[in-house]
């Protein structure tokens, strides 16, 4: 292969926000080649999005931004704006990680996509950008492409939309495309399509990408070479393979560790007694307006034991948040019956429900709002306590502290406020609220989602290892398979409320019967870039030889 | 789109009935005789109550608010008890010059506060920025007669330049330019100050929506393909932050017709608010039912146009099931 000649140079690039006090970016050097995928990996905080707005010139006015970037000999940075201006969009496209929030609800597809080729493209008239519109949707693999033009964001799905993100990129022809995150606000089994079609990209139009994520799956699915990003300094770079055979960095290293799949699967065994929750037939609908109802979970029927956590997964809209809302009774159900510790919740009176629900704990997807920003983490854990339990302020006191030291955080944090706590601490504390009263079930609602890989893991030790002390039964839904091996003894797959498939875990991830299982199975990116690079060219149906 | 205005119009039609039914049993369990007004001094007791019986007002007040009903569809608001006119005549009158003078106080508005707010919004805690903030909450707090008085201070009694009261200069005959030039004249103080307070509310909320906007991820895309950055303002920004603008021009409109009452009385101005003063001072309840109900289809008309509005920038209401 011979040597690239760098499309992007970076160098000694430094970023700081207004009213920080430290460098998010602190005089980091790398460079794309052209055609080249580079990968910039790091943990939340890491200063990886702020590394790409300041290269297109996108950060608050208010940042300041030191050290040159240079794109095709031309400076990006030092450089006026107006030439960076002339740079957005014709050299350098962008993709950002949320497809719905980067378009504009108001007006159509057409219409964005017109708009950016007359700025691009002067010389075609209407009916050339009309085709060139046209030809830039199936290019990205819109189906019905004209039909499309007419549609507003809010009437196309999750991976659609970025899909069409992707097309306006390409609008300007660019030689490098900056991806923010591309996929992480999708399902996977959208997210392979995607990372499909970027690699198509790279490959036909030898476009050169910088892919930012937090994935290592992602990372060995596409990249070439990789960036490992920490506090704001590059630690480690190198070829995908070396990063992930040979990491090199003390962090590299965590981070690989961290994932999970790396780390073993569930082996707790569940107690042999009656289940402690039995949902059989369970149906539920929302009302749409006028009468009409809109059933979006068709008979879904499951049980958990003491000591058991059982996985709930599925795409985003398969009805498992839904089922989990109706077992915390926030929703009603519209038929079938939920057993929960020998009683029929659905047979008994209000009260009894009610008495009935401090056996049931919940965990939700991010802290930030489950925690009350007002209320110290003491007080946010004494709540339950208060509420339910008449205890003396010694006893409430002696017993917070208790929980606040079985989550794993230093006593002495009880006056915190979730503010001053990291995402994970914050979900510790989640978990000490929702343990709080001792529950029969614990219903945890994608907790690690929002975390950092290194905390995930944490988080599912945590859970584990509380598990084993209290022997409750939980629920636990998520949408990464990864996760759910780990933990999970048996796991409930789901589509468009209906159970497609339920059986020890082991079973169903490793032969799943099931074609939508198995579709699911095969989208979660391993991370193994030789494994990955395999399964593209079965899925894509290329020879062999390319990848030798 | 058709189905979007229909349940609206379908929605629009009980509300009416509730306000009609609650305007007309609030005025009408009021303490206080209307009648003391109608009939002589020599007038006895006996003569009035055959008098009151003819006139149906012993009847239920079901019966009466029923006759009442069927006689406003018609269009017919009886006649006003003080003046013994027909009441739509009397609102037709001051109907004219309420609406210049709200529609001018209007105007104003959005003509200052638009490119105001659009402005401050882009250039959140600049120099410009601070000092329409602290203005703003100023004209908020400032009581409108007194910004009525302290504006006739400066620019009538101590500048002499503008008129303080009235529509047109009494005495003076002018025709064509010269009457319009007066009239404008006359609307001057009035209007500034039925437009300072909700230039000032006003442009806060186009500031608000228009920082929260920049911050979005899909104006900041638009700025990553390139577009220059006077397209991205017009028509992404301005489309994307005409939902609140919309809703609160709507709820504007009403409050300007009603609430011109203290600047109507202040700046002698012959209008529905001064008309709806009279009315509640003399309890001339016909005429005082008139102007409420006619302020609540003015109301409910605003709304209906706020949704029609709101169809047409924001294709998330039209294409809502």
């Amino acid at each position: 292969m011979p040597e690239l000649t760098p499309l992007m140079c970076v160098k000694d690039l430094d970023i700081r926000f207004a009213g920080s006090s430290s460098s998010a970016v602190r005089g980091i050097s790398f460079t794309v080649g052209r055609g080249e995928i580079v990968a910039l990996v790091g943990e939340s905080g890491s200063g990886k999005s702020a590394t790409a707005l300041a290269l297109t010139g996108l950060l608050p006015g208010d940042a300041q931004v030191g050290g040159e970037a240079r794109f095709d000999g031309t400076p990006l940075l030092p450089g006026n704006a107006a030439q960076r201006n002339a740079f957005r969009g014709r050299r350098v496209g962008m993709v950002f990680q949320d497809p719905a929030a980067a378009l504009d609800p108001v007006f159509t597809i057409g219409w964005q996509l017109d708009e950016t080729l007359r700025r691009h493209h002067p010389a075609l008239d209407r009916k050339g950008r009309r085709d060139r519109a046209i030809s830039l949707l199936e290019a990205v693999g819109i189906p019905e492409p004209a039909d499309r033009l007419r549609r507003f964001p809010n009437q196309m799905s999750g991976g659609q939309l970025q899909r069409v993100v992707i097309a306006l990129a390409l609008a300007g022809e660019p030689d490098l495309l900056i991806a923010d995150e591309p996929t992480t606000a999708l399902d996977v089994t959208v997210q392979q399509g995607l990372l499909d079609l970027l690699w198509r990209l790279n490959r036909d139009r030898g476009m050169a990408i910088l892919l930012i994520t937090h994935d290592m799956g992602v990372v060995a699915d596409l990249a070439q070479r990789v960036l490992v990003m920490r506090h704001g300094v590059i630690v480690e770079t190198g070829d995908v393979r070396e990063i992930f055979q040979a990491p090199r960095a003390a962090y590299t290293r965590a981070l690989l560790a961290a994932l999970p799949g790396r780390a073993g699967s569930a082996t707790a065994q569940a107690d042999i007694s009656a289940p402690v929750l039995t949902v059989d037939g369970l149906r539920i609908a929302y009302s749409s307006g006028f009468g009409r109802r809109n059933e979006v979970v068709h008979g879904v029927s499951f049980d958990i034991h003491a000591g058991e956590f059982v996985g709930l997964v599925g795409e985003s809209g398969s009805g498992k948040s839904t089922i989990g809302s109706c077992l915390l009774g926030l929703i009603a159900s519209t038929a079938g019956r939920i057993t929960f510790d020998g009683k029929d919740l659905g047979r008994r009176a209000p009260g009894d429900v009610a008495a009935l629900r401090p056996q049931i704990g919940a965990v939700f997807q991010n802290p930030m709002g489950s925690l009350n920003p007002r209320l110290t983490i003491a007080e946010s854990i004494a709540e339950p306590l208060r509420t339910h339990r008449r205890l003396d302020a010694l006893a409430l006191r002696r017993k917070v502290d208790r929980l606040i030291g079985n989550v794993q955080l230093p006593k002495g944090w009880r006056d915190r406020l979730p503010a001053e706590l990291s995402g994970g601490q914050r979900q510790r504390v989640a978990i000490a609220r929702a343990l709080a009263l001792d529950p029969l079930l614990l219903i945890s609602d994608e907790p690690t989602s929002a975390l950092d890989v290194s905390v995930q893991a944490e988080i599912l030790d945590l859970l584990r290892q509380l598990q084993q002390e209290t022997r409750f039964a939980c629920l636990f839904i998520s949408h990464d398979l990864a996760v759910v091996r780990q933990l999970c003894q048996r796991v409930v797959v789901l589509r468009a409320g209906v159970v497609v498939e339920a059986d020890r875990t082991s079973r169903v991830l490793d032969a799943p019967q099931e074609p939508y299982t198995r579709n699911l199975v095969a989208s979660a990116p391993l991370p193994d870039p030789q494994r990955q690079a395999e399964k593209r060219a079965v899925r894509l149906g290329l020879r062999r030889e390319v990848f030798a | 789109m058709l189905r979007h205005l229909l349940r609206r119009v379908l929605i629009a039609i009980p509300v009416l009935f509730g306000i009609s039914l609650v305007v007309y049993l609030l005025v009408n369990l009021q303490p206080g005789d209307p009648f003391v007004g109608m009939v002589g001094p020599e007038t006895t007791p006996a003569e009035k109550a055959e008098l009151l019986r003819r006139y149906g007002y012993d009847d239920p007040l079901v019966v009466q608010y029923l006759r009442w009903l069927t006689r406003a569809l018609a269009g017919d608001l009886g006649y006003s008890l003080q003046q013994g006119r027909p009441v739509t005549a009397l609102i037709g009158e001051r109907l004219g010059n309420t609406g210049l003078l709200a529609g001018a106080a209007l105007v104003l508005t959005l003509v200052v506060a638009l490119p105001l707010g659009l402005f401050v919004g882009l250039r959140r805690n600049g120099g410009v920025d601070l000092a329409v903030s602290v203005l703003s909450f100023v004209l908020v707090s400032v009581p409108a007669f007194f910004l009525s008085m302290l504006l006739i201070k400066v620019f009538a009694v101590d500048l002499r330049l503008l008129p303080t009261a009235g529509v047109t200069t009494i005495g003076a005959d002018y025709h064509g330019f010269a009457h319009l030039r007066d009239v404008a004249l006359h609307l001057v103080l009035p209007a500034s100050v039925l437009a300072l307070g909700n230039i000032a509310v006003l442009n806060r909320y186009l500031r608000a929506s228009v920082s929260e906007l920049v911050d979005q991820d899909f104006i900041r895309a638009l700025f990553g393909r390139g577009i220059p950055r006077r397209r991205v303002i017009a028509p992404h920004l301005l489309r994307n932050a005409a939902r609140p603008l919309i809703t609160i021009v709507s709820l504007e409109i009403p409050a300007l017709l009603s609430s011109a009452l203290l600047t109507e009385t202040i700046f002698n101005w012959p209008g529905i608010g001064r008309l709806s003063f009279e009315a509640v001072q003399g309890r001339d309840y016909p005429l005082l039912m008139g102007i409420v109900l006619f302020l609540a289809v003015v109301t409910l008309a605003c709304n209906l146009l706020a949704d029609v509005l709101y169809a047409l920038v924001d294709p998330r209401v039209r294409l809502a099931p």
